[in-house]
């Protein structure tokens, strides 16, 4: 990863190409003749359009998406729930648009929502607790909390009614 | 232009009245949620396409009931607790982020005694 968001060698001279590989600032040094212009061959900061998110902070965006997109889960399971309250002809209705093939794939999106947001809201409990905030820990509960996900995600897609 | 301080601007006005709470119940809902979530969809993913007749006899059994009640109230206080920071952090005009923290409330909280209301009302009219 510091391999590609930053230079770890700078060139000893302008060169062709900048760090990120892209093509860059072609040495006209000599031909420009602007006494004192210097061709930027240094690396510049990250462009945000190359520039690669570390895992963490992926995990982080994808822990608010999830809990923002689960308002749509809460929504729905009620909707459902309130359905099954009223009337069997009712019911019959909302069931059978959550067990389309739209409202399964919304269902099992909610699913993998939830399994995730679950297994990464535990790695802020223990931060919250004050621990697990060295490098190492952070990149092994990343793996852990996406590693549970998984596992979440399956076990309950085996006992469902597909 | 104010030149006065974030503090100069709010000292002697009283507290906010909330300090650590929403950090807090965060917290405590986070907590109550892991068991709760696991063991609400384990009953979900089984009644939802399992019929009418099915879903009816899975919440009128207490248990069920009960951790789909205990569910929905944390969950959707623990989605209000969320939201209301995602808006906070995204909504910067003060009537666009007033009226929206207002229809998250009412909304969650909306959303939250209807489910609990439909879930009790299976469980009681059945039992």
């Amino acid at each position: 990863m510091i391999s590609r968001n930053r230079c770890a060698i700078l060139p000893a001279r302008p060169v062709a190409f900048n760090c990120d590989g892209h093509a860059g600032f072609v040495s006209h040094a000599s031909s420009d003749g602007m006494q004192g212009t210097q061709p930027n061959s240094r690396p510049l900061s990250p462009h945000a359009t190359i520039y690669r998110f570390p895992l963490n902070a992926v995990l982080s965006i994808l822990h608010r998406i999830t809990g923002v997109a689960l308002a749509v889960g809460g929504v729905l399971v009620v909707w459902w729930l309130l359905a099954a309250s009223i009337s069997r002809d009712y019911f019959r209705f909302v069931d059978g648009l959550m067990t389309t093939v739209l409202g399964d794939l919304v269902m099992l999106g909610c699913l993998a929502a939830l399994s995730f947001h679950l297994c990464n809201g535990l790695r802020h409990l223990v931060w919250d607790a004050g621990a697990g905030f060295s490098d190492r820990s952070v990149k092994f509960s990343a793996v852990a909390g996406m590693s549970g996900t998984a596992i979440i995600f399956l076990a309950f897609v085996a006992f469902a009614n597909l | 232009m104010s030149f006065k301080t974030s503090y100069k601007q709010v000292a002697g006005l009283g507290s906010a009245k909330d300090g650590t709470r929403h950090w807090w119940m965060m917290r405590l809902s986070s907590i109550a949620l892991v068991p709760l979530s696991l063991l609400f969809i384990a009953t979900f993913g089984q009644a939802l396409g399992s019929g009418y007749e099915a879903v009816i006899e899975t919440y009128s059994k207490p248990w069920n009931a009960l951790v789909a009640i205990m569910f929905l109230l944390v969950g959707f206080h623990h989605l209000r607790d969320g939201l209301q920071v995602v808006i906070e952090d995204y909504a910067h005009a003060k009537s666009t982020r007033t009226v929206l923290l207002i229809l998250n409330s009412l909304l969650c909280w909306g959303f939250a005694i209807i489910g609990i209301f439909a879930v009790a009302r299976i469980s009681l009219l059945a039992g």
